[in-house]
């Protein structure tokens, strides 16, 4: 998609009216820019405090510059690949816009608490009001997190392609361009920097803040497959533990974790994004600064991606399919039980 | 005479309008032919029309479990909810319209869903639920204000909800979410039918509840209250060939997610699932997505578990009306032809031991006794229709492992022997072969043209091909009928045929007319062995039905025939040439190669 170094949105100022629906009769761009106008000033700004007077602790940035970053991110991995329609890009975008504000409500299933502020923004008539226009931007938010029915695969359980008021929408690739743009939307503006350097984050949160105020800098290269993930370390934060819940853990285990969520989240939206957009890899870089950032103590870099010949599982088919268990009672379904299931078949016939 | 009397024993009824008291007399219990459909767990259920599916299902709901196990609901092992496709407007040409066009699947799905919540509701009313002291009201008074109000917020909902009283009984509250979701299957009816007055999209602003997010969550809370039984919940989805394709997906969708113990999802099709593929673009695939089950497989693989079944419908029907008669009594055979079958036999039996061909004598007796005398009656007087298709055996032969095949023609059967006699405590002979040779005329003419031009109406802009196809096939089951008759007439170690079995893989255009006559019921498809022992192949037997037809012995379907796809194409394109070729040079060169002429026969 050729963005020219733009963002999505900037795109989308760009395409004349007559490429969505209602034939030229409805602005969209001028309708997702009254969507972000209010949430940006009503909505976006009170998601943190929200979630934080209703959980306790203290929430990584969920205001409009996530939201922005998102946005960007969004924008960097469809410059290399995939091709949206206007309409789809306006789907996106709002999305994007309505994915995190249940956690106004609290952070417990916050994908899926969105309604109230749809519903005001259908009041002010910001939103068009075709119900499946708006379950579809719906479904695109939901998606980023949470399961359905207990399964944690929600873009799976999304139509591939959809007809929407006469255009066709790919609610899958839509999905997951959202799911994985969030992914890597954490950065350090998201940390409460003020805050953290006056040491009152609360203590459950304190890991969270910490990790972002580590990310340096992401780097989408979508043309190379790569995202890039820079963190800078200084030597004290190396050397203690942070508050994480009711436990403390180091930074550095911390950021192995989330790199890692990061992996995961990436193989499971490409399923859905190739051949369009392919990233098949994360590139880790750890700096450990002493002397106020001056003096580079260590540097750790890890790539994370899948590569060589798959690792058998441990347990082999058995363990990777538990259904196979109840062929046999709960017992390995293995040969020798086979055998000895028919020797005992036959055993039990000649009996009779 | 009491008022019984004036009925029919052998009437087909709609299951549906069955009281769960003549369902518990009537209904035999075949789960164990069927162990999947009343166990947990996603299944298809397929058979033709008749076979007995929509009765199993009518069974499995909770009125009729309550009475048949004397249990109260809570203590049954499932609630089971009736949803016939059949004669829902699921269907609307006006559906056709959102192709393409705004949120096929999304309106789709919310359609399908209401429709089936407002069955739902519908089952939790027949279930007449006991409240005594308003225990189970108040909670789902608790649940509706709360948790569900939520859920339709969450849908959409614009329009205030209903307010439920609290003076509202159990039933009072199903028979309130019953009729929100009446309403708004009525909503979408009339959006969907203001489409056909636009060209393009038409605003949706009603609400939009799907599957995972609204329907499946009601169910599992449905099922936490203490009336309900704590075993899943079944949604029997009766006749689904009726849906559309995207709508089959959408279902296909719902099977995908693995929720079998909370909401077990049975279909029954009628062999013409339209897909198999889900809305998110796979397939839902057996064993590990659904299990299946096919009635003919079932009742064509084991000697005498559909004769059993048959011979137990009829006791109950006879019972119920005061007939105290055995079915083999009330069917008796026509005696005479019996008595020179076995003579005829007795004859072989007496030869076995010079000219005897199987490995006993017993095999040469069943074997070509009823074929000797079928082809001594052509051979001598030319009057092969004297035949008499009569007997209890006999009929539940005929009726090819469709149990409405075996109860229409006796229900007019009985017709016809009480419109001669006062009284009819059993049918006689002549009757049965007038009615079944009837019966087999109309499956071949009358009711073969009535469903082809169906068929070719529902095929809007193809039905010259349609057509084609529907010409095809009743060619192949001339060709196929003519030649299993020349087996019988031939001397041949087995001539009771009434099966191909192909050699070779067969052209698309050869499986799409057998899967027509597979579709409505004159062939069943099964597989054997191939010719060389190296794997299995496809085997399609013709419906004995048409016994009467074609002149056959019905009374096995065990012989068949190789046969080459050429072969097959020549039996669809020119049955007269293809039969007069069967004629002249033998069953088996005609079979095994089968060469094209230039021209097609008219």
């Amino acid at each position: 998609m050729n963005l020219r170094g733009k963002t999505l949105v900037e795109w989308l100022a760009k395409r004349p009216a007559r490429m969505f629906p209602g034939r030229g009769t409805v602005s969209y761009y001028r309708r997702f820019q009254q969507i972000e106008e209010y949430l940006n000033n009503n909505v976006h700004p009170h998601v943190t405090a929200g979630a934080n007077a209703i959980d306790g602790g203290t929430l990584t940035d969920h205001g409009p510059e996530h939201i922005r970053t998102v946005i960007i991110r969004a924008s960097e991995l469809l410059a290399a690949g995939g091709d949206l329609t206007p309409y789809e890009a306006y789907l996106l975008l709002v999305a994007i816009h309505l994915h995190d504000v249940g956690n106004l409500f609290g952070r417990d299933t916050h994908e899926i608490n969105s309604e109230e502020v749809e519903k005001h923004l259908a009041s002010a008539a910001l939103m068009g009001e075709d119900q499946v226009e708006r379950k579809t931007i719906r479904q695109i938010a939901q998606a980023h997190g949470g399961s359905i029915a207990g399964d944690k695969d929600k873009i799976s359980h999304l139509p591939r392609n959809e007809a929407v008021l006469g255009h066709p929408v790919r609610e899958q690739v839509l999905a997951a361009i959202l799911r994985f743009a969030d992914e890597l939307a954490d950065e350090r503006s998201r940390a409460a920097g003020f805050l953290l350097q006056l040491s009152k984050i609360h203590p459950s949160s304190e890991i969270y803040h910490k990790y972002a105020h580590s990310l340096q800098s992401v780097m989408v290269d979508a043309q190379g497959g790569a995202v890039d993930l820079h963190f800078d370390m200084p030597l004290d934060d190396a050397c203690r533990t942070f508050g994480k819940g009711d436990q403390r853990v180091y930074l550095l285990d911390e950021i192995y974790e989330r790199t890692m969520k990061a992996h995961r989240e990436r193989t499971y939206c490409m399923r859905f994004l190739r051949p369009q957009i392919s990233i098949e890899r994360i590139d880790v870089e750890i700096r450990v600064y002493g002397d106020d950032y001056n003096k580079e103590l260590a540097k750790i870099p890890y790539r994370l991606q899948e590569s060589g010949y798959p690792e058998a599982l441990p347990g082999g088919v058995l363990n990777a399919c538990p259904s196979l268990g109840a062929l046999a009672y709960g017992n390995p379904l293995t040969g020798k039980a086979l055998h000895e299931y028919f020797t005992k078949d036959q055993a039990n016939d000649e009996h009779d | 005479m009491n008022t019984t009397d004036m009925r029919n024993p052998f009437a087909v009824q709609t299951p549906e309008d069955i009281s769960a008291d003549d369902i518990r007399s009537l209904f035999v219990d075949v789960f164990n032919d069927f162990h999947n459909i009343n166990k947990p767990g996603h299944t298809f259920l397929h058979g033709p029309r008749g076979s007995g599916k929509s009765m199993m299902f009518r069974y499995l709901e909770p009125d009729c479990q309550k009475l048949v196990q004397g249990v109260g609901l809570n203590a049954l092992q499932f609630f089971a909810v009736y949803v016939p496709i059949k004669n829902t407007e699921l269907k609307l040409t006006e559906l056709q319209r959102l192709e393409n066009q705004n949120a096929n699947i999304v309106l789709n799905e919310h359609f399908l869903l209401t429709y089936v919540a407002v069955r739902l509701c519908a089952s939790l009313l027949k279930a007449q639920v006991t409240d005594a002291n308003g225990e189970h009201a108040a909670s789902f008074k608790s649940y509706y204000d709360t948790d569900l109000r939520r859920a339709f917020l969450r849908c959409g909902w614009t329009d205030p909800l209903p307010e439920l009283p609290p003076s509202a009984t159990i039933n009072n509250s199903f028979k309130l979410l019953q009729d929100i979701f009446t309403d708004q299957y009525a909503t979408l009816l009339t959006y969907v039918r203001r489409l056909a007055f636009t060209s393009g999209p038409v605003t949706y602003t009603g609400p939009l509840c799907g599957y995972l997010d609204f329907l499946l969550p009601l169910m599992k809370k449905l099922k936490e209250f203490a009336f309900m039984p704590s075993g899943p919940i079944f949604l029997l989805m009766d006749d689904a060939d009726n849906l559309s394709r995207v709508q089959a997906s959408i279902l296909n969708s719902w099977v995908s997610c693995r929720t079998s113990a909370d909401v077990s999802i049975k279909i029954s099709t009628q062999l013409n699932y339209k897909t198999y593929l889900t809305v998110h673009g796979r397939t839902i695939d057996t064993p590990h997505d659904f299990s299946q089950i096919d009635i003919s497989s079932v009742y064509t693989s084991r000697k005498r578990g559909y004769h059993d079944r048959v011979s137990q419908i009829v006791h109950k029907r006879l019972t119920m009306y005061g007939i105290n008669r055995t079915p083999e009594e009330f069917f008796p055979p026509a005696q005479e032809q019996e008595d020179k079958i076995k003579a005829i036999a007795q004859e072989l039996k007496a030869r076995w031991d010079t000219e005897g061909r199987g490995f006993r004598a017993s095999d040469d007796m069943v074997r070509y006794a009823r074929p000797t005398y079928i082809t001594s009656l052509l051979g001598t007087s030319k009057s092969g229709s004297t035949y008499k298709y009569a007997g209890f055996d006999q009929l539940v032969h005929i009726s090819s492992g469709i149990i409405r095949y075996f109860l229409e023609p006796a229900s007019l059967m009985y017709g016809e022997m009480r419109s001669r006699h006062a009284e009819a405590t059993e049918i006689s002979p002549e009757i049965q072969d007038q009615i079944v040779r009837s019966q087999a005329d109309q499956f071949l003419f009358s009711e073969f043209d009535r469903w082809s031009t169906d068929e070719a109406d529902k095929e809007e802009g193809a039905s010259a091909k349609v057509l084609d196809k529907t010409r095809r096939l009743r060619n192949l089951i001339q060709s196929l009928g003519g030649t299993f008759h020349q087996i019988l007439r031939s001397d041949g170690s087995e001539r009771r045929v009434f099966s191909v079995a192909l050699t070779d893989e067969p052209t698309q255009d050869v499986l799409e007319v057998f899967d027509l006559g597979v579709q409505y019921g004159y062939f069943h498809q099964s597989a054997i062995g191939n010719k060389e022992g190296t794997g299995r192949t496809r085997l399609y037997v013709l419906t004995r039905r048409l016994a009467p037809f074609f002149t056959l012995d019905p009374t096995s379907f065990a012989g068949y025939k190789f046969v080459t796809n050429d072969a097959l194409r020549e039996a669809m394109l020119r049955p007269k040439t293809f039969l007069g070729k069967v004629r002249r040079s033998g069953v088996d060169s005609v079979l095994e190669t089968g060469q094209l002429a230039l021209f097609e026969e008219d």
